[in-house]
């Protein structure tokens, strides 16, 4: 007889779970665009909203050109490129997952004010693709003023969906862009943080560039904003439902009989554990 | 006066809308082409403070309209954007439209760069604080391992994480219990554990980190400051009650400091719990008398024994790289079984053959096992050298009444050497290139001795005379080598890597055996018979071979091209004569995955296979399989060749949860030799036929789930039906048996509330067996089994879970049904642990159950332990 036992109270758990998405080979793109600027940010975040000092951190791209941008995670695209390179090479080497690599890449087409979001999911979940209108913000300029990077900047706040940000963005540059989602103030934006001080973009490199912009051949799961921040909820609420979701043959188990001699062998019903992991979500 | 009212209330209006000073200024950017320009930013800023007020952007004509509030009498308006000259110009503060004509021209950004911080981090293994998960309930790890997510600890101490059994555990980064760690797991207190960490992806052989891709998982224990260096007791005290005292002890000492550690038990119980050094003695290889059938519902259901076991393990780090770990293990052990089983033959022409036998099987046994193992693993070469010896005697004595009252014993033992070494040395130079050479090699000696009262089969082997005993010994011997070569990684072309490898076995074999009647005592076979077998069988294999992988988008196959070369010796001493045959075989196999979309998979696999004969089929003196059961064989070197194939469609759709797959199997056979099966009454002889026989089966199966959110329900089905021929040559009539068989179960499970799960599982099968050509005799076997299980979690520290049973069987011969149900409840108070269980507290006598094999179908009631209490304490000291 197996004695389940549940976990209780999350409050005073401290860990760090490998929330992390699996690498993907970069073969196979198409491309989409070409950059004339390069603009490169240091994002700091927190995942665990009762470890504040537990911060993670990742640099996020941006590659603006005449007719779109993308905003992705350099680290990701860093164990995406390894995971490549060693495959090339016949070996099959599966790079360390960073649990703090951002999943997320968004393309902005400037003609159609219309953006592409992709989402990459723990483990080897689905790869998330949605889209949104480009004017989400409805940015308020305030008269305050600071110096980023050498540029003269402006900052000006609104609410986006559970959060009250504030970005600064400077006339000097006269791109309408940010990181992520970030877009429609007039000039670049160079430094956006959340309230609480738990999601920071800080710019840190400007470079002029010429670069092929790709698209990446994954298969994507067409879905909405909706669905995707649903499933995302769900995942951290349960991670090992969402784990069996992945992967349903692996844990569950069933009465096994031999189709032929119907001898039959019986395997304990995995155990049915709510796992709940911390989740602070960009947009709540 | 009613237009001079009007007009005031126009005028009003209209200085109200002044006062709301909304100015809005709209326009059409277009460039020197006179071509309308989209995403250009248009700000409007006060002069007066700089202020911006309002800014917008133009549409794809060119189009834009920005709306403010200013009380500026001039503004400033900027037109800037991507490769666009910025143009600044003053416009009066009223709503307007202004057409600008602005110029291309790319912009050239002023670079700047700043050092980031330190992004990337060194450490990835998920680190668990074990104080975070232990509550008052945790005694031992093995409490607390559970309770962490994605980790299950089955019943014997074994863990799997995500489903997957875990290939390493580590206790301070040391492997001392070399995969027996249910040792450790059972017993380290839970408070002296400070962290453990999860190792996905763990790959133990440091020069293989960046080569070999694995999904092994690998736990590592890490203790607490004031644990390390103190001994350490733990206890697991159990007292029971069935028809009999039921006991169950559990006591280990152990101590883990930095370069030495330590685990040694001590368990002794009744009550068919596992000891954690079980080693199996094994049956004859050639020869075993008929022993009851053991379902497998659990070892504490079936099992009635007396065992006990000593175990000593420890490991001492030599120094950073190397470690030397040393375990012994010794039990005793003495069970009885009981059951009743009939097994009926279809053979052509006659009504089935039934066999009737109630046993009656009692035994005992003794081993000792010790295993030295060195390790040695840094960056670039990785040495484990592994030593094993084991010894084990079994003694036992069975009765069985069946036609008549057969009494039988046997005595054998195991005694089995083993040497393993792998070895990998990383190139110098390049960092995924090495070789990898492994040697694996057994020697066993494995004597037997059986005896069977009255004499089997007086007329082969007593010229018809009736006779008391028969005596028989089955001494075999066996040394194997095998060595494989590969390099790590070598040829790639295009998207095609290329994997060589080279493989050479050796074995050598010896058999001697021999048949002798007594009749009171006296030893009355003739010597003229000849029922001695010495044969000496060398076969030597070499192997070379190539894996290709090509991956591609969609795709991915794996294709194995190996050929071998393999020559058998085989001599037979007595009757001076020797076979020697040399063959080059060809065993492909392929793999391919296509991927159709997001959700859907198909999958083929198939290959090719062509299995040595072995030593069991080539003795052609008579050996006495059982008491009913005599044989001998042709020594003619043959094989079995043949194809396995499948394929497979999967579904998942992640975001509805909803998941399944449809397969086929199919596997086709060829034999060069049949084996004739000879009846007499109870009796079977077994010869062989040079003649080849083909037989083949095909199955497909449907398997379908869905997730609910809704309390955590879960619920999936599986439904497959398999028919397939094979011929048997049976009383000198070769005949096809064709078998087919419907199967499925249904398996729900959920959360009925935080404190309450609930699992359900049932399942159905119906199979036929039947020879063509004949509608009778043919065999029928239906079966239903339905088991729930519910646990609850109560308050003040009580867990209470019960699990129920139902079975029921139908076929030619009958109806059965029983019903098993067990409960158990636990109770934590402060560092005590109490367990109560009971089982099988409806008092079933018997576990029935049947199934087809070949040529007859089986039907066994198998004894089990009946309705029992018991209690287990733990606690350290």
């Amino acid at each position: 007889m197996k004695i389940k036992l549940f976990i209780t109270a999350l409050l005073l758990l401290i860990f760090n779970i490998m929330m992390a998405q699996s690498p993907l080979s970069i073969d196979d793109y198409k491309q989409i665009g070409e950059s004339q600027y390069v603009i490169v940010y240091e994002m700091s975040y927190v995942n665990d909203t009762s470890k504040l000092d537990k911060i993670y951190h990742d640099e996020i791209i941006l590659e603006i050109g005449s007719e779109l941008s993308k905003s992705y995670s350099y680290k990701t695209y860093r164990y995406d490129s390894t995971y490549t390179d060693s495959n090339r090479k016949g070996a099959h080497n599966y790079p360390s997952p960073k649990s703090s690599a951002f999943p997320v890449d968004v393309v902005k087409k400037y003609k159609d004010k219309k953006m592409t979001i992709y989402q990459r999911t723990p483990s080897d979940g689905p790869i998330f693709e949605y889209e949104e209108n480009m004017n989400l913000f409805d940015w308020k300029l305030t008269s305050e003023m600071k110096e980023i990077l050498g540029f003269a900047c402006i900052k000006a706040t609104c609410d986006f969906r559970g959060r009250n940000w504030a970005a600064w963005f400077t006339m000097d540059i006269p791109l309408q862009d940010g990181p992520w989602k970030f877009n429609g103030l007039p000039g670049l934006i160079m430094r956006v943080e959340s309230e609480k001080g738990d999601y920071v973009f800080e710019c840190i490199k400007i470079k002029n560039e010429k670069r092929q912009i790709l698209l990446y051949d994954y298969f994507y799961d067409k879905s909405t904003y909706e669905e995707v921040s649903a499933f995302l909820i769900e995942c951290h609420n349960d991670f090992n439902a969402y784990n069996r979701r992945i992967d349903p043959k692996g844990g569950l188990s069933i009465a096994k009989r031999d189709e032929v001699t119907g001898k039959v062998t019986f395997r304990d019903v995995g155990p049915n554990e709510i796992v709940p992991k911390p989740y602070n979500p960009i947009e709540m | 006066m009613v237009m001079k009212r009007l007009l005031f209330v126009l005028l009003l209006l209209i200085s109200l809308c002044d006062i709301s000073a909304q100015t809005t200024i709209s326009g059409n950017v277009r460039n020197e082409k006179k071509e309308n320009v989209f995403n250009v930013t248009v700000v409007i800023k006060n002069i007066s403070d700089n202020l911006i007020v309002g800014y917008s952007s133009t549409d794809e004509n060119g189009l834009f309209s920005v709306t403010y509030d200013s009380n500026d009498s001039l503004l400033a308006l900027n037109v800037q954007g991507f490769n666009i000259k910025k143009e600044i110009c003053k416009i009066e503060n009223k709503s307007q439209h202004i057409d600008i004509v602005i110029k291309e021209e790319p912009i050239v950004l002023q670079e700047v760069s700043v050092k980031s911080e330190k992004v990337w981090e060194n450490n990835d293994t998920i680190s668990y604080l074990a104080d975070a998960f232990r509550d008052t309930t945790d005694i031992v790890i093995a409490d607390v391992l559970k309770k962490m997510p994605g980790i299950e600890v089955k019943d014997d101490g074994k863990i799997e994480y995500k489903g997957k059994a875990i290939s390493k555990f580590y206790i301070e980064d040391m492997d001392m219990l070399q995969g027996r760690y249910n040792i450790a797991t059972n017993n380290i207190p839970a408070s002296d554990v400070h962290l453990v960490q999860v190792m996905e992806n763990h790959q133990e052989v440091k020069a293989l980190k960046n080569i070999d891709f694995t999904d092994a998982v690998a736990l590592n224990i890490k203790l607490k400051a004031e644990a390390k260096g103190t001994l350490v007791l733990m206890n697991e005290l159990g007292v029971g009650y069935d028809e009999d005292m039921l006991w169950d002890v559990n006591i280990a000492g152990m101590r883990f400091g930095k370069k030495m550690q330590f685990i040694s038990t001590i368990q002794t119980n009744n009550n068919g719990s596992n000891l954690s050094n079980k080693s199996n003695g094994g049956s004859g290889k050639f020869a075993s008398t008929i022993k009851p059938s053991v379902p497998n519902i659990g070892d504490s259901r079936t099992t009635f024994n007396d065992s006990y076991g000593l175990t000593f393990n420890s490991l001492q780090k030599l120094n950073n790289d190397a470690e030397l770990s040393l375990n012994i293990l010794g039990g005793f052990d003495k069970n009885r079984k009981s059951s009743f089983a009939r097994t009926s033959y279809l053979v052509p022409e006659i009504d089935s053959i039934n066999i009737y036998e109630t046993m009656n099987y009692g035994e005992k046994s003794y081993s000792l096992e010790t295993d030295i193992n060195y390790n040695l693993n840094t960056k670039l070469d990785y040495l484990k050298i592994n030593f094993n010896v084991l010894g084990n005697d079994i003694l036992n004595s069975s009765d069985i009444e069946s036609s008549s009252l057969i009494r039988q014993k046997e005595d054998y033992q195991n005694l089995t050497a083993k040497a393993y070494i792998r070895w990998i040395r990383k190139s110098r130079t390049d960092n995924e290139k090495g070789i990898e050479i492994n040697s694996r090699n057994t020697y066993n000696i494995l004597p037997y001795y059986s005896d069977v009262s009255p004499g089997s089969f007086p007329e082969e082997l007593n010229n018809g005379i009736n006779y008391d005993m028969t005596k028989q010994n089955v001494d075999f011997t066996s040394f194997k080598s095998n060595n494989t070569f590969r390099f790590l990684t070598l040829f790639v072309i295009k998207r095609i890597s290329i994997h060589p490898y080279a493989i050479v076995n050796v074995e050598r074999q010896t058999l001697n055996s021999s048949i002798l009647c007594f009749n009171d005592n006296q030893n009355v076979t003739d010597y003229n018979d000849n029922f001695n077998n010495d044969l000496v069988w060398l076969k030597t294999e070499g192997n070379i071979g190539f894996r290709f992988d090509y991956r591609k988008r969609r795709f991915t196959s794996e294709l194995t091209l190996p050929v071998q070369i393999r020559h058998i010796d085989l001599d037979d001493n007595i009757n001076e004569n020797s076979k020697a045959e040399t063959k080059v075989l060809f065993q492909p196999d392929v793999n391919l995955k296509y991927k159709l979309n997001n959700s859907l998979d198909v999958s083929a696999t198939s290959r090719i296979y062509n299995t040595t004969p072995t030593l069991n089929t080539q003795y052609s003196s008579y050996i006495l399989r059982n008491y009913r059961t005599l044989t001998r064989y042709d020594s003619n070197l043959s094989d079995t060749k043949g194809n396995t194939s499948s394929l497979k469609l999967s579904f998942n759709d992640v975001m509805n949860f909803i998941f399944g797959d449809i397969s086929m199997n199919y596997n086709y056979q060829v034999n060069e030799v049949m084996y004739s099966q000879t009846f007499e009454d109870n009796y079977i002889i077994i010869n062989t036929i040079d003649k080849r026989s083909y037989g083949d089966y095909l199955s497909f199966s449907l398997y379908l789930g869905k997730g609910f959110n809704w309390k955590r329900l879960n619920i999936n089905g599986k439904c497959s039906y398999g028919f397939g021929k094979s011929p048997q040559l049976v009383q000198d009539n070769i005949a096809t048996y064709n078998n087919q068989g419907w199967n499925a179960n249904v398996t729900a499970s959920m959360n009925i509330t935080n404190a309450v799960i609930f699992s359900n599982k049932f399942s159905w099968s119906d199979m036929k067996s039947s020879i063509e050509g004949q509608t009778e005799p043919n065999d029928n076997i239906l079966s239903f089994v339905e088991n729930a299980n519910i646990d609850f979690v109560l308050p003040f520290g009580f867990v209470f879970g019960s699990s129920f049973e139902y079975y029921f069987t139908s076929d030619n011969y009958g109806k059965q049904h029983f019903m098993l149900w067990d409960c158990n409840l636990s109770y934590t108070y402060k560092n005590l642990k109490f367990n109560m269980e009971c089982n099988n507290i409806l008092n079933t006598e018997s576990f029935v159950y049947s199934y087809f094999t070949d040529i007859y179908n089986f039907y066994s009631s198998y004894h089990i332990c009946p309705r029992s209490v018991m209690l287990k304490l733990k606690f350290e000291i």
